[in-house]
């Protein structure tokens, strides 16, 4: 069963070719993406309510929705924003639901009983579920012409590629930003209307009755039938001119086109607009399906922009600008490079420690494994991405371990003399129980990230899956695969061989001296060696948290908001005074300038949800290079602050994790919106103060400016106008009537009817003339004042409560565990307090870190008792069990140590390499303690044996030692702030493990089998100790 | 950490207190690194930033002025229609709607032939009564002579007398007609009664018409009226003679209050405020205007942005002001709107550093560094600047 392969050399070729098929195989064919796929378990409810105020709303609207998706089971928070006329309600699902369709079509269930419920005048209900994912690619056309732009060329011409890029295979989504609705506008001069008693819903009345579109029945003749249909619908504004309104005396009559000036294009005012390099634009974004392959995808959907930009009119331009799969290539190359500079660094090492044959070995598990654990994935439905190859790598630390210490013990065993066969026979037989102990170990330590749910779990989860794998596979293949090799290749040591490594000889005698020193002392050798994880669990206390570390993508993003009730013209010039800004930076490649909109999502955890805030404008910024982009986003901070005074500038680096509104957030929650907002800004001026915010924001900021009608009821009465009938004619009279619509190609166009100025000022309003439902003409001005008054702009409830968020942006670079300690600090000074019935919690970063710690502390109670009980069951001792489960807790300080000792902060990659490291040390003193133990004088406690068994193990624990930091080298070397902090977390922690390994572990073994060999000559049992039975 | 091993046989035992110490300081070093390194993204030291923000200064004034538009329609003081005096057919309509005539043009001819056989058939008949006239007057004369010389009765001389009396009336009568005939003659040519313009054409060539019966409609193109609905509550600071400006498309004139109804339209709650337009005005007749009142209304304050404004506490307006480097609020009250602007009073003070937009950005007691305003903004006094 042991040499089952050593026996079978052409089994043990074919399983060899097997893996390797498989694993390429695999390889060619896996999904490939940047980012694992979080699951959206967002969706947002949009219900109009046209006119009314954001208390209304809130009452007639949102409570409603609310009400009924809160006693949904799968429903986790609710949360809604409601503002003048619309309520935006936003659902989170339950992190455990991962079936997310069924829960939301439950969901739109509950939405259907909520719509009864609604007041008249609502729109029903528009569910959002499509918007939690970012988009693979981004494409502008871009108007190059010197004319000015004509947005409804460029709308078009966006449809069409829209429609071309849905055909793409593998394509799941595409939307087009940057352009509002088409309308054909019948413009009426207001002060002639009246003159001529002409409504506006007349006349939009009138266009209807001149649409003939519907059918108009069949013949039924012998042979055929035939479909009849009136001529004259609707098809081009020459028609539409020619509508009639009224028919005057002599015959005369009064059409459209005489009366009113027809235009077609874009809803105007306009409500949003796109940039590309200054130049406007329509982008349309494209979203890869799951299980795909990003570059091959992209590839083709290039292909298809590569024919449209053939066929585009000239002046027009196709720009790419923004593909994930050049990123996602970037970050796999260089993560390949670095795996590969790292193995190349293993191997040459490996030649030093074990030697020619031996490295070879070792070098060959690599590559099988990394196939075998591929394969596995392949088949389990892990696609390649930057975290499932985290994992990978991770493993790669620990699976040459197996490899190493399996090809030790064969090499040893040769040099003792024994045949190949034996060798492999007595070490698989001596080490698969260890090294099987020490896979279970670390598998069970990495289970509580794979069984983390929720958006933290899908992020970080395929990290520990593929952990999981690959240590299993490593342990399969050592133990079978591995050994087999071992037995056939490697050659007994001959002592001659050791001249080669003199030059390490006085290395090897310090240690041995120190060694010796240790034992002889080992109660202070164990004091010593827990200074340094003392030292790291100290130092960690110190350490800032930051959970999720930033992006590794040379992009940013710009936000700007100016006063609510600001046009689009108003933020436009905003935005160029921005641009100018960022065009004077050298450093920066790209910025496309969104107004009225958010960027269409660009990272996979950025929020698009500032649909028609014309007030708002958002840049997707790409910079050269990586490096030194905090610095230039903490400059352009400034310097877009000082350049756009009127507006609240807002940069941000990219920053990985799941979606939140803000580093910081604050949610006060209690009943009056007064005292929310007074609350809100005391804490808003708590955050002014720290130099690490940059700015800050509430959701219940002051109301915006709102006109009201104060009508007069009786007079609105008597001059034949209930104030409903006022209010619809205002509406009118400012939104338009719509009537009929004209059908141009594929696209069917609304006609709206509206009264010239009306919309221009206050002035205009007030003098502006209602048209009463008897036709009579009636000033506003007769009908009562208009008045200023605040309104709140927005309203927010959670979880049934109203809330102010208070949002705090950092400067790039600044933690926002800072900003919550300085703001819990003033709390303790007493600045910030809270009345009766007023309640408050952190959100953002630190809600998303401990939903996400939390949920992996929830199943730590459980794993250690496993590992507890499989290290207990390998070694049959509970002192053993216990003493390698405090060196699990010893290195975890030792990770920290390094990590205190890097300076960097304290967040989930960390926790990721902790976990590995564990199993590093675990694994070292397995093999300790099992050697030790194998060793009868050792046992029995005697320190010249301890220290010959340690010696013996010294070799493989040192090579396993300096590969792993080898194979992390480059990775503590590389930019950014995912890798850098989880290398050294992990190499660092292994290198001052072997501390432990050295100074800990053996003098905790002399002492437990000193003390176990008193009590056994106390009770004069026969003598054996610690050694197997 | 620099254990290296692989050495096998090797035994040499050297003073463990070096090894201890050794260690001890090593131990030391590291610890003392790890405790006070400095921290990448650990709190650091240091003020909060202040923003930028773009600020004016206030002006307070005494009175502000209120601009309000009405609407209105223009008519021409006097329009008339016109039309012949005799019946007749029309011979010839000699003007076209939109023709500027002078007074005593001609504007229309009716047919002359009938009107020519009236006076003629009237010469006839009168000839024929000067005639019969001339008859018995000799006849009167003989009688009375027959009568002085007793030769006829009494009841002859009274007849005869009767008889002459009877046939002169008549030839007055007729030389009447004959005359009207003539002046007949005259009207079938309609002249033009004041200067102005053909506005509308009610009949044309070969039509009958009967007398009076309106031909042709005409606008005077002297003083022009203006009609404008005003609501009653605004109409009481309109006086007769109160000159005015109107708008309209081409520009601004002004005009003189003549008169204002008494009464109030139920249907618009507004009263009816007629307004004379100078001599000369180019505006067509029916064409809407604007009647701007401009109201000096007593109440200091000042102008501001609406985007300076920023909801205060129950119900209040606030601004934010920039003293001594931090953003304070002030409350004001809102006296009257304008465009894009409100006129505010209450603790804001003259010369007030005012944060122009985006106040959303600040809470009291904030830094923030004032960036005079760069943008156009009259905020003075200024009543119509935005029209």
């Amino acid at each position: 069963m042991k040499t089952i392969l050593y026996d079978h050399p052409r089994a043990l070729a074919l399983a060899v070719i097997l893996v390797a098929v498989a694993g390429v195989a695999a390889l060619l064919t896996m999904p490939q993406a940047e980012d694992p796929k979080i699951r959206n378990r967002n969706a947002v409810i949009l219900t109009a309510l046209p006119g009314a105020s954001a208390e209304r709303v809130e009452r007639l609207v949102s409570q409603v929705i609310e009400d009924e998706l809160r006693g949904l089971e799968e429903v986790d928070i609710v949360s809604s924003t409601s503002s003048t006329g619309l309520s935006s309600v936003s659902v989170t699902l339950q992190d455990a639901i991962n079936e997310t369709d069924q829960a939301f079509s439950k969901v739109r269930d509950a939405l259907a009983d909520a719509a009864v419920l609604l007041p008249e005048g609502a729109s029903d209900p528009r569910f959002i579920d499509e918007r939690g994912y970012a988009f693979t690619l981004l494409a502008a056309i871009v108007w190059e012409g010197e004319e000015a732009p004509d947005p409804l060329i460029l709308k078009r011409t966006a449809e069409e590629l829209e429609a071309r890029l849905r055909n793409v295979p593998g394509t799941e989504y595409v939307l087009t930003e940057g352009v509002g609705d088409e309308e054909i506008s019948v413009t009426l001069d207001p002060d002639l209307a009246a003159s001529l008693s002409l409504g506006e819903a007349e006349i939009a009345r009138a266009i209807a009755q001149a649409d003939a579109k519907q059918s108009a029945g069949q013949v039924y003749g012998q042979g055929n039938e035939l479909a009849v249909e009136v001529r004259g619908e609707l098809t081009d504004l020459t028609r539409l001119r020619a509508v009639p309104l009224r028919r005057g005396r002599d015959g005369a009559q009064l059409l459209l086109g005489d009366v009113a000036r027809i235009s077609r294009g874009i809803v105007q005012p306009e409500p949003q607009g796109v940039l590309v390099n200054g130049k406007r634009a329509v982008v349309v974004g494209t979203r890869i399906d799951d299980g795909l392959r990003v570059g091959g995808w992209s590839a083709r959907v290039r292909e298809e922009l590569d024919a449209f930009e053939a066929e585009l009119s000239a002046g027009l331009e196709l720009e790419l600008i923004f593909d994930q799969s050049v990123y996602a290539e970037e970050r796999f190359g260089s993560l390949l490079v670095n795996l590969f500079v790292g193995i190349m660094l293993v191997v040459a090492i490996l030649f030093f420690t074990l030697g020619f044959r031996s490295a070879l070995l070792v070098t060959a598990a690599i590559p099988l494994t990394s196939l075998l654990s591929l394969a596995v994935m392949n088949f389990v439905g892990i696609p390649i991405h930057q975290m499932s190859i985290t994992g990978l790598i991770v493993a790669l630390g620990l699976l040459v371990d197996a490899a190493i210490v399996m090809c030790d013990a064969v090499s040893r065993a040769l040099t003792r003399g024994l045949s190949p066969r034996e060798a492999v026979e007595e070490s698989v037989g001596r080490l698969w129980l260890p090294l099987l102990s020490s896979t279970l170990t670390t598998v069970l330590a990495f289970m509580p990230i794979t069984l983390l749910i929720g958006g933290a779990g899908e992020f970080v989860g395929p990290i520990a899956d593929s952990v999981i794998i690959a240590l299993i596979a490593s342990f399969l293949l050592a133990v079978s695969v591995i050994a087999a090799l071992a037995g056939f290749f490697l050659r007994p040591e001959k002592p001659a061989a050791e001249g080669g490594r003199d030059l390490f000889a006085p290395i090897g005698k310090a240690f041995e001296g120190a060694l010796a020193a240790s034992l002889a002392r080992p109660r202070l050798s164990i004091a010593l060696a827990l200074v340094l994880p003392v030292l790291g669990f100290v130092g960690a206390g110190r350490l800032p948290n930051q959970f999720f570390p930033d992006a590794d993508r040379a992009q940013f993003h710009v936000q700007l908001e100016l006063h609510p009730q600001a046009s689009l013209e108003e933020t436009e010039r905003a935005v160029a005074a921005a641009s100018a800004v960022l065009d004077a930076h050298e450093e920066i490649v790209q910025a496309d300038w969104f107004t009225g909109s958010s960027v269409p999502a660009f990272y996979y955890n950025l929020k698009m949800n500032r649909d028609g805030a014309k007030h708002f404008a958002e840049a997707m910024v790409t910079a050269r290079e990586l490096s030194g982009l905090e610095t230039l986003v903490n400059d352009l901070q400034a310097e877009l602050t000082a350049a756009v005074p009127n507006a609240q500038v807002n940069t941000r680096l990219l920053v990985q994790g799941p979606p939140t509104n803000a580093p910081f957030e604050l949610r006060i929650s209690g009943p009056n919106l007064d005292e929310l907002r007074r609350l809100g800004e005391e804490a808003r001026l708590i955050l002014s103060e720290m130099p690490e915010v940059t700015v800050s924001s509430a959701s219940l900021s002051g109301g915006e400016p709102k006109i009201w009608v104060e009508a007069d009821e009786e007079a609105a009465l008597i001059a034949g106008m209930p104030l409903a009938a006022v209010s619809q004619a205002i509406a009118a009279k400012l939104q338009g009537a719509r009537g009929g619509s004209v059908i141009e190609g594929q696209n069917e166009i609304p006609v709206v009817v509206r009264l010239g100025d009306a919309r221009g000022s206050i002035e205009e309003l007030r003098s502006a003339t209602l048209v009463a439902p008897s036709g009579a003409g009636v000033p506003l001005a007769s009908l009562g004042e208009l008045t200023l008054q605040p309104s709140a702009a927005k309203i927010t409830r959670y979880d049934g409560e109203r809330v102010n968020n208070v949002f705090g942006f950092m400067e790039a670079g600044a933690l926002p565990a800072v900003a919550i300690t300085r703001f819990e600090e003033a709390m303790a000074e007493g600045r910030f307090q809270l009345p009766y019935g007023y309640d408050y919690a952190f959100g953002g970063d630190a809600e998303a870190r401990s939903d996400a710690v939390g949920a992996l502390l929830a199943s730590v109670g459980l794993i250690v008792t496993l590992v507890v009980a499989v290290v207990v069951l390998t070694f049959g001792s509970f002192r053993l069990g216990a003493l390698i489960l405090t060196v699990a807790g010893l290195s975890m300080g030792l990770g920290m140590l390094s990590l205190t000792l890097a300076g960097f902060a304290f967040g989930f990659q960390p926790i990721i390499a902790l976990m590995g490291l564990m199993g590093v040390a675990i694994n070292a003193a397995i093999i300790i303690v099992t050697t030790l133990r194998e060793d009868v004088a050792a046992s029995r406690g005697e320190p010249e044996a301890v220290r010959e068994g340690v010696l013996k193990t010294a070799r493989h624990i040192t090579s396993t030692t300096l590969t792993t930091f080898a194979g992390f080298l480059p990775l503590i070397l590389s930019e950014g702030g995912f890798w850098p902090p989880f290398a050294t977390a992990i190499a660092g922690g292994v290198v001052l493990s072997t501390v432990v390994s050295f100074f800990f572990v053996p003098q905790a073994f002399l002492l437990l089998a000193r003390g176990q060999e008193r009590r056994a000559s106390s009770r004069s049992l026969p003598q054996g100790g610690l050694a197997h039975a | 950490m620099t254990e290296r091993n692989d050495v096998r046989g090797a035994r040499g035992r050297r003073p463990a207190a070096i090894w201890w110490f050794g260690a001890a300081g090593l131990l030391a070093v590291i610890g003392a690194f790890a405790l006070f390194r400095p921290i990448d993204g650990a709190p650091r030291e240091g003020e909060g930033r202040a923003l930028e923000a773009e600020v004016f200064a206030a002006r307070m004034q005494d009175s502000f002025e209120e601009r309000r538009l009405f609407t209105g329609t223009l008519s021409a003081s006097e329009v008339s229609d016109v039309g012949f005096q005799v019946p007749g057919e029309i011979e010839a309509v000699l003007v076209q709607i939109g023709d500027r005539v002078e007074k005593g043009d001609v504007l229309a001819r009716l047919d002359p032939e009938k009107i020519d056989l009236r006076r003629e058939e009237a010469s006839a008949q009168l000839a024929e009564a000067e005639a019969a006239l001339r008859r018995a007057r000799s006849t009167a004369e003989r009688v009375l002579d027959l009568r002085r010389q007793g030769f006829a009765t009494d009841q002859e001389r009274d007849d005869a007398v009767a008889a002459r009396d009877s046939a002169a009336e008549r030839v007055r009568l007729l030389q009447r007609a004959s005359a009207r005939a003539r002046a007949d003659a005259e009207d079938a040519s309609l002249t033009a009664p004041f200067a102005g313009f053909v506005v509308r054409r009610y009949a044309d060539q070969g039509a009958t018409v009967a007398a009076g019966a309106p031909v042709l409609r005409l606008s005077e193109n002297a003083a022009q009226e203006a009609e404008v609905a005003v609501p009653d509550t605004l109409s009481g600071r309109l006086l007769p003679g109160a000159e005015l400006p109107l708008i309209h498309r081409g520009g601004e004139v002004m005009a003189k209050v003549t008169g204002i109804a008494q009464d109030i339209d139920p249907s618009t709650r507004s009263r009816m405020v007629r307004m004379e337009l100078p001599q000369g005005s180019s505006l067509t007749p029916g064409a809407l205007v604007r009647l701007e009142l401009t109201d000096e209304q007593e109440g200091r304050g000042a102008w501001v942005p609406l985007s300076a404004l920023q909801e205060g506490y129950r119900g209040l307006w606030s601004v934010y002001v920039v003293e001594d480097g931090a953003a304070v609020r002030k409350d004001v009250t809102i006296l009257s709107l304008s465009d894009d602007r409100a006129y505010v009073s209450g603790t804001l003070e003259d010369g007030d550093q005012v944060i122009k937009a985006a106040t959303f950005r600040f809470v009291p007691g904030q830094k923030v560094t004032p960036v005079p305003s760069s943008g156009p903004i009259s905020l003075a006094n200024a009543g119509g600047a935005s029209r």
